[in-house]
């Protein structure tokens, strides 16, 4: 009988194990919780205090052309925070069982790593942007009542969506990081890339050229696009849908473009035993 | 061996292997320097959208400098608290060094390589990233009370650092926390922009907040904007702040090493 046999773990089971270990890792780390509700609220603060000290927000209200700036910068802070969770805490997943000498059992278990590190990313994919737009739930319906809470739950799938075309990417770069024997994810800079050419917190047109070129191949770009489009207008605009189904087919493209270099990083990695 | 000389060849070790180690660990290094550009970028961009663009020149040095005193306080507190909590208590290095006759508050002061280092590359693109928005800017009028004031800052930073290091020796000491004490700071804490500009009720916050008073003195150093308090007042606060607190942190760690570590051990680690 073959191990796969003798240990069935479909990829299901070892979703529904991830499920559990990020779950009781919040609870028993709750500060961490508490942390993960209050960053949002992190970037509002500095941008809004040091906007507040050094101009002023009609300014940025006009610049930007949208209606309730406050609110935009809420909307913009969640999508910052939780769309490129995915990348992050995959590779740190793999970083932090190195540490913690769990790596090799991991590494053991009768899943190929590709399917075992995309396990591991569903859990925070699904549960990171519901604490970000959880926490900034009270803030919508403060400004816009029942609507606001209607663009929060939107946005919720909309970032999601937008991370699926980053799952492959995430996966490689997870194997990456084990391959090099670095300390700290030497790939976590393209997390902020990714903003700064989102234009998260201002218009994509004061980039220099290039890299408003690279921004139309970023997904994030889109999900930041649906936010300032539901927070200028506070309607379900055409621009939306038409964000929609370009990350719909990114998430196919992309994915496809990485899975034949998934195989070669889990060999790189068991041959090289990064431990 | 006599005492003195022997620890000044502890000092060249801690220097030494610190700067192996980030040279072995140059990628994690550098990409942690591309990170902090990128991240500040992002903000920088976004606050300059508040900005008429005729006050850019004027705002841009002082911005500068108050990232630059926050990067070095931040860096020094993630590399050497975040460190010790994810590196070294992980990797069962603590007990090891003690054995050694090293102190860890030398071992950890040492990382003090690895955020200069860090800033030496970070602050420049960032510096590049605000001339290309807001034009040339002139960033130092006096350079000797400049460098009093970020040292004074620095020492402010590894005090503070000491204390959560020593704390994580034998707590779970939450990462993001720290994280979110020092973006709060510096907006708040009279960081990021003078004292004398922050509202009343926060101004006391600021005042209450150590590395204010660097930072006073970094931004009068740089541009000439007048601490709150007067040049001489903060001059005096910062050089008895920059003292106390390593001072203070090295007694609170002496007490734990004493009456918890080598009684009970350093902290269990684990993922939960």
């Amino acid at each position: 009988m073959g191990l796969d046999a003798a240990m069935p773990s479909s990829f299901l089971d070892v979703v529904a194990a991830e499920f559990y270990a990020y779950t009781r890792f919040y609870k028993n780390n709750r500060a961490m919780m508490i942390a993960a509700f209050i960053w949002p609220y992190l970037m509002v603060l500095i941008l809004l205090g040091l906007g507040y000290l050094f101009g002023s927000l009609s300014q940025y209200a006009a610049r930007m052309g949208v209606r309730n700036p406050v609110f935009f910068i809420v909307s913009a802070s969640t999508v910052a925070m939780s769309s490129t969770f995915i990348i992050d805490e995959v590779a740190n997943y793999t970083l932090y069982n190195r540490w913690n000498g769990t790596l090799p059992y991991i590494l053991l278990t009768p899943m190929r790593l590709p399917k075992q590190l995309l396990a591991a990313s569903i859990p925070s994919t699904l549960v990171s942007p519901a604490i970000s737009v959880t926490s900034a739930l009270p803030v919508a319906i403060y400004f816009e009542g029942l609507r606001g809470a209607i663009i929060i739950a939107a946005l919720y799938t909309v970032i999601v969506l937008g991370m699926v075309p980053l799952a492959g990417l995430s996966v490689l770069i997870a194997g990456l990081v084990l391959t090099v024997r670095e300390e700290t994810n030497i790939a976590n800079s393209i997390t902020p890339f990714l903003l700064l050419v989102s234009g998260v917190f201002y218009p994509v047109t004061i980039l220099p050229k290039a890299l408003q070129l690279i921004a139309v191949a970023v997904p994030v770009k889109y999900v930041v696009d649906i936010a300032r489009a539901i927070a200028s207008t506070g309607t379900f605009s055409h621009e939306v849908f038409l964000a929609v189904y370009v990350l719909t087919l990114m998430a196919f493209a992309y994915n496809s473009l990485v899975a034949p270099l998934l195989g070669a990083i889990e060999e790189r990695v068991k041959r090289y035993a990064p431990f | 061996m006599h005492h003195s000389s022997r620890g000044l060849a502890k000092l060249l070790a801690v220097i030494y292997l610190h700067g192996v180690r980030t040279w072995r660990y140059k990628y994690s290094f550098i990409n942690s320097s591309i990170n902090t550009m990128l991240w500040i970028t992002i903000f920088l961009l976004g606050v300059i959208m508040f900005v008429p663009a005729k006050e850019l020149p004027v705002v841009a040095p002082q911005v500068f400098w108050g990232i630059t005193v926050w990067n070095l306080i931040t860096y020094t507190v993630i590399y050497i608290s975040g460190w010790t909590t994810w590196f070294l208590v992980s990797m069962g290095l603590v007990e090891e060094h003690i054995l050694h006759g090293l102190g860890l508050p030398l071992l950890l002061a040492g990382r003090l390589v690895t955020v200069l280092a860090e800033s030496a590359i970070a602050v420049p693109l960032v510096y590049f990233v605000l001339r290309g928005v807001a034009g040339p800017m002139r960033l130092v009028e006096n350079p000797w009370l400049l460098l009093y004031g970020l040292v004074a800052a620095e020492a402010m930073a590894i005090g503070y650092a000491l204390v959560l290091a020593t704390l994580a020796l034998r707590l779970s000491i939450p990462g993001p926390m720290l994280d979110i004490t020092n973006f709060i700071l510096f907006v708040v804490g009279g960081i990021a922009a003078p004292v004398a500009k922050l509202p009343a009720q926060l101004r006391v916050v600021a005042l209450l907040t150590p590395y204010s008073h660097a930072a006073e003195l970094v931004r009068y150093a740089a541009t000439g904007t007048r601490p709150y308090l007067g040049l001489l007042t903060e001059t005096f606060i910062s050089g008895a702040l920059a003292v106390a607190m390593p001072l203070a942190a090295y007694a609170f760690y002496r007490f734990v090493e004493k009456h918890y570590l080598r009684r009970y051990g350093v902290r269990g680690v684990g993922r939960m």
